[in-house]
């Protein structure tokens, strides 16, 4: 009789049914969704922060038409003069024109009450006073109004919040999804009563050598699956950024680009992720079924 | 000593229907056995308690020395490394070569690669197709199936060979060929238990017979003289 060395699943002929011929297929997909969903989390984070930052840094006053020009001098004046305010900006009303043709189209501001607007820069750190701010600007014109954009931070915020909540579920259920893959193709080899897996059972291959050398292989098939899906959403956000970025921002950040080190973070991790799923599932579903046998 | 012995064996199905009925033999090491029965009367189930892919609802199984009942799977899987079986229908991996599939109980124990080529070259050379070790199973002759089937149970030396109705895919000249086949492995050394439903065959030979009747082990010489 030959004696038992440790380390002999390395030498069992698991992979000879058709069940797991699949497994990488489907790994692709779902790691290439995965990962375009994870970077879609980082570009919407980045969005949101972009655009909120963009947001807090922007005021602006409108200040109603019929208001002198020595009354709108003292709002500029009052402006400058207000500690965290970077740069005040009075806008030609040819600039408002062009700021409102895309919604109103071709304007004749000399017949239309359209306010004058101030566009403001502020420093987010310094704590201006902006309620203060109102009071005063209501003192030199009664009907001028101060917009800090608050509402709109908010709805945006709710929004991403809303779409990352769905991205998130998308990738676990991605990554549950490669979890049933490889634990159904493993369920697929062990079905019937001649598969080979019953076979190596049945001359006595040794529970720990089955599991190991099934779930060996099903970490070989998810990590080349999962390397062909990451190219794939690599190629694909390639694609889509054209220029370098997948989204433009108008602030000086622009995201989710090949050049942004956290997509190859994304794309390279979630490989082994993949792979490591699909080993551990494998494994819990040969134990389960040689559980089963005597 | 005895390689196999059961006291008392008795098997039910799931449904409790009974398969195998207070059954007690004992197979000495060395010896050469038939198990006859007709179809159904429970010999692949006996065979299958022995190679322990089946456990026994009821008696007590000793294998090589140790209460099987005792064993935990490990110890169970090494026990099974110590049997070679050849099947009723041969169960070979047809997408693996017939060198392969020889070389599966080695694999299974792990031996050195080199090792694995000799036995398996030597094995096959044995039961004459030393030309065919790369080609597929599936596309050889009955005959040639059977024959690596029976490499395959042997090349690792087993204590005990069980073969289930081997002489049940050949005509005569061929059931006596395999007879005198495993009779050259018992020479060596080696327990051999054949089940077969060709009675007649089986008392052509002086080897000791168990017969099973419905699960039942009832006196060979009875058996014989109904047949």
């Amino acid at each position: 009789m030959i004696g038992y060395r440790f380390g002999a699943w390395r030498e069992l002929p698991l992979g000879t049914d058709q069940s797991g011929h699949l497994l990488p297929l489907i790994v692709a997909v779902l790691v290439y969704l995965a990962g375009l969903g994870a970077v879609g989390l980082i570009v919407l984070d980045d969005t949101r922060r972009a655009s909120e930052h963009a947001l807090h840094t922007t005021l602006t006053v409108e200040v109603p038409v019929e208001a002198s020009n020595a009354r709108l001098e003292t709002v500029l004046a009052l402006l400058r003069q207000t500690p965290g305010i970077v740069s005040v900006h009075l806008l030609e009303p040819a600039e408002t024109a062009r700021l409102l043709e895309p919604w109103l189209g071709p304007l004749p501001l000399d017949e239309l009450p359209v306010p004058r607007l101030i566009d403001l820069r502020i420093d987010p750190t310094a704590g201006t006073d902006l309620a203060a701010l109102r009071r005063q600007l209501a003192s030199v014109v009664p009907d001028s109004r101060l917009d800090d954009h608050r509402r709109w931070p908010e709805g945006l915020r709710a929004a991403v919040r809303r779409m990352e909540g769905i991205l998130a579920v998308s990738i676990t259920l991605a990554l549950s999804l490669i979890a049933a893959s490889a634990m159904l193709a493993v369920r697929a080899a062990l079905m019937g009563d001649r598969s080979a897996l019953k076979l190596l059972h049945v001359l006595g291959a040794a529970d720990s050598d089955i599991t190991r050398g099934c779930a060996v292989r099903s970490l070989r098939l998810g990590l080349f699956g999962g390397v062909v899906g990451a190219v794939a959403a690599l190629v694909t956000i390639l694609a889509l950024s054209g220029a370098g970025s997948v989204v433009e921002l108008p602030a000086p950040i622009t995201v989710g680009g090949a050049a942004d080190w956290r997509v190859w973070g994304v794309l390279t991790g979630v490989v082994p992720v993949a792979g490591l799923i699909a080993m551990a599932s494998a494994g819990v579903a040969v134990r389960r079924r040689l559980a089963g046998m005597s | 000593m005895a390689v196999v012995k059961l006291e008392g064996v008795e098997k039910r199905d799931d449904g409790g229907a009974q398969i195998i009925s207070d059954v007690s033999l004992t197979l000495e090491a060395g010896g050469f056995y038939f198990l006859t029965g007709i179809s159904g009367s429970g010999k692949t189930t006996l065979l299958r308690l022995i190679t322990l892919t089946e456990r026994p609802t009821g008696g007590s199984l000793t294998l090589f020395g140790a209460d099987t009942a005792a064993l935990d799977r490990n110890a169970q899987a090494a026990l099974r490394r110590r049997i070679g079986v050849v099947f009723q229908d041969l169960w070979l991996i047809d997408a693996l070569s017939a060198g392969d599939n020889v070389a599966l109980p080695l694999r299974i124990a792990g031996a050195p690669e080199h090792q694995v080529r000799d036995n398996v070259a030597e094995l096959l050379a044995w039961v004459g197709l030393s030309g065919q070790a790369d080609q597929p199973t599936a596309t050889l002759s009955g005959g040639e199936r059977q024959r690596v089937a029976i490499a395959r149970a042997i090349v690792h030396r087993p204590e005990l060979l069980i073969a289930d109705e081997p002489t049940g895919n050949g005509g005569d000249e061929i059931a006596l060929l395999l007879v005198r086949i495993f009779e050259q492995i018992n020479r060596l050394g080696t327990t051999v238990l054949i089940a077969t439903d060709d009675i007649a065959f089986a008392c052509q030979f002086e080897h000791q017979r168990f017969h099973l009747d419905h699960g039942m082990l009832i006196d060979a010489g009875t058996a014989a003289a109904a047949q």
